[in-house]
């Protein structure tokens, strides 16, 4: 029970960093936190019953985690995608090495 | 006692971990700190007896989200040869305000989570203290899922459909990433790294012995911890390696094999789905008898899948140019 | 009896590395003898608490199942410690000197 508070401290974390961070890639990291957070929570309500946990919320779970990192993926193509248009779209006077 | 002592360090050090994370003053620093953040929640999830999630997080939640990261990082400080600049010169003056954005935004943002945790803390600590959930209905069943571990048998039998459309987010999110890509040649992004002789002996040694390992999750799977997915996350992390050590090319995406890979498993599930619907039944409704042999085919073609795709989303991030042999007609 | 004995004196003596290593990365002065506390101690460490798991297994299979493991981490280490001080080496910090800071 006392994981499943650590997860709403995660999730609020997450939240909290989403919103107020400026960098994207702080950003996808407070997402995938927040994530792990939902996780833990469900998986510490599915560990409640003595002896052998719910296993639907581990499956749930199990396919989150691929499903987040398959969105994670496409976040930071796209980041990636935006700073270096970013960059492109400056004048070249402000590059200096 | 010493389990409560555990876990209480186990909680105190994911928090900071995930605040690390997220505020690091450099982003490098940011990046990694996520991978111990994930194996410390594998560690957590053995605690909390899923196995099953262990490795995958260990697997998926630290290693390749973690690679994913530092290769964007990489990739966004690389190119701009401005931000270095800067970070050099000013880095004093920029770290204050880099990491966080206006007051505004951190208000709301603290609002927000205030809100939403206390919401979630009130749902949890009302949440009936004993309760066995869906275990009995799935044990009841078990022997006629053709696997023995439930939660093998919940992913591929009792809700198949989660499966079949996660394999399908995956094949997606791939061609997201490689849309993404940019027609130009680009410059050779991994110039500046050198070949390393101790990680090609590495390579030799460990790729082998990890596709042995996956093997071996993937049949013991059916009755112990272990599934396709472990097995395929594993296999992708040997390609990754791969990738990094110049052994195999994220262009080889465009060659046809690799692309018959990648809908390996969609087509094989999707169409043991669709199949069984002649015999009268419904959707993913496998006959009892058979259960097992098309469980371990559709796992088999699963595992091939998902490891080629994550490999796969694993090159289109590190390396965004297609490459200058593969364009052809490409304009 | 004696077998817990021997995994107790491995499992400490183990986290007496994982101790002495911690205290090297966080203490000493520069990347290079970092990785030499880090990786040197904490490999040594890994190899006695995975001992003293191996002898707590039920099966012989396990325990050579857990040294695998710890065979693995010791190569995986290795490599990652070399990499960074080639990559160290390369973008020219150099090695810490008696009397710097």
């Amino acid at each position: 029970m006392l994981y499943a508070f650590g997860g709403v401290a995660l999730v609020c974390l997450g939240l909290y960093g989403l919103v107020a961070l400026e960098h994207m890639l702080r950003r996808i990291l407070a997402v995938n936190v927040m994530g792990t957070g939902v996780f833990l929570i469900l998986i510490a309500s599915a560990a409640r019953a003595e002896g052998a946990p719910d296993p639907v919320p581990h499956a749930m779970v199990l396919t989150g985690i691929v499903v987040a990192v398959s969105a994670t993926a496409l976040a930071v193509a796209l980041a990636c995608r935006v700073a270096e248009q970013e960059q492109e779209g400056r004048p070249e006077g402000e590059v200096k090495p | 006692m010493t389990v409560w002592a555990f876990d209480i360090l186990a909680l105190l050090a994911l928090v900071w971990l995930a605040w690390r994370a997220m505020t690091a003053r450099r982003i490098e620093v940011a990046v990694v700190t996520f991978l111990p953040y994930g194996l410390l929640m594998a560690l957590v999830w053995a605690r909390l007896r899923a196995p099953d999630i262990a490795i995958a997080e260990a697997a998926i939640g630290a290693g390749l989200t973690t690679a994913l990261l530092i290769a964007a990082a990489n990739r966004i400080r690389r190119r701009s040869a401005y931000e270095r600049a800067a970070d050099t010169a000013a880095a004093s003056s920029r770290s204050a305000d880099a990491r966080l954005g206006g007051w505004g935004k951190q208000l709301v943002g603290a609002v927000l989570a205030c809100v939403v945790g206390g919401l979630l803390a009130a749902a949890v600590a009302n949440l009936p203290a004993q309760q066995a959930g869906l275990s009995p209905q799935v044990e009841a069943n078990l022997s006629d899922s053709g696997a023995g571990n439930p939660v093998t048998a919940v992913l591929l039998n009792f809700r198949g459909y989660d499966t079949l459309l996660e394999i399908a987010v995956l094949l997606l999110a791939l061609i997201g990433v490689m849309q993404l890509r940019r027609e130009t040649p680009g410059p050779v992004v991994s110039a500046e790294q050198r070949h390393s002789l101790v990680l090609d002996s590495l390579v030799h040694v460990i790729v082998p012995l990890i596709v042995i390992v996956s093997g071996y999750l993937l049949w013991r799977g059916g009755d112990a911890p272990g599934g396709a997915f472990q097995a395929g996350a594993l296999l992708a992390g040997a390609g990754v390696l791969l990738i990094l050590n110049k052994q195999a090319r994220p262009a080889w995406l465009s060659a046809r094999v690799v692309r018959a890979f990648v809908a390996a498993g969609l087509l094989m599930f999707g169409g043991v789905a669709l199949n069984v619907m002649w015999t009268g039944r419904n959707l993913l409704e496998y006959p009892i008898e058979l259960a097992k042999p098309l469980i371990l085919a559709i796992e088999a073609a699963a595992t091939v899948s998902i490891a080629v795709i994550l490999t796969m989303l694993f090159g289109g991030v590190l390396t965004p140019h297609r490459a200058p042999s593969l364009q052809g007609g490409a304009s | 009896m004696w077998v817990d004995v021997l995994s107790g004196l491995a499992l400490v003596t183990g986290l007496a590395f994982f101790v002495a290593g911690t205290v090297g990365l966080i203490r000493f002065p520069d990347i290079y003898t970092r990785l030499h506390a880090l990786t040197k101690a904490d490999t040594l460490g890994l190899g006695f608490v995975s001992l003293a798991i191996a002898l707590q297994s039920p099966s012989i299979f396990v325990a050579l199942k857990v040294m695998l493991v710890w065979a693995v981490a010791l190569a995986a280490g290795a490599t990652a410690c070399n990499l960074i001080a080639q990559y160290a080496d390369r973008s020219g910090l150099r090695p810490w000197e008696r009397g710097e800071p």
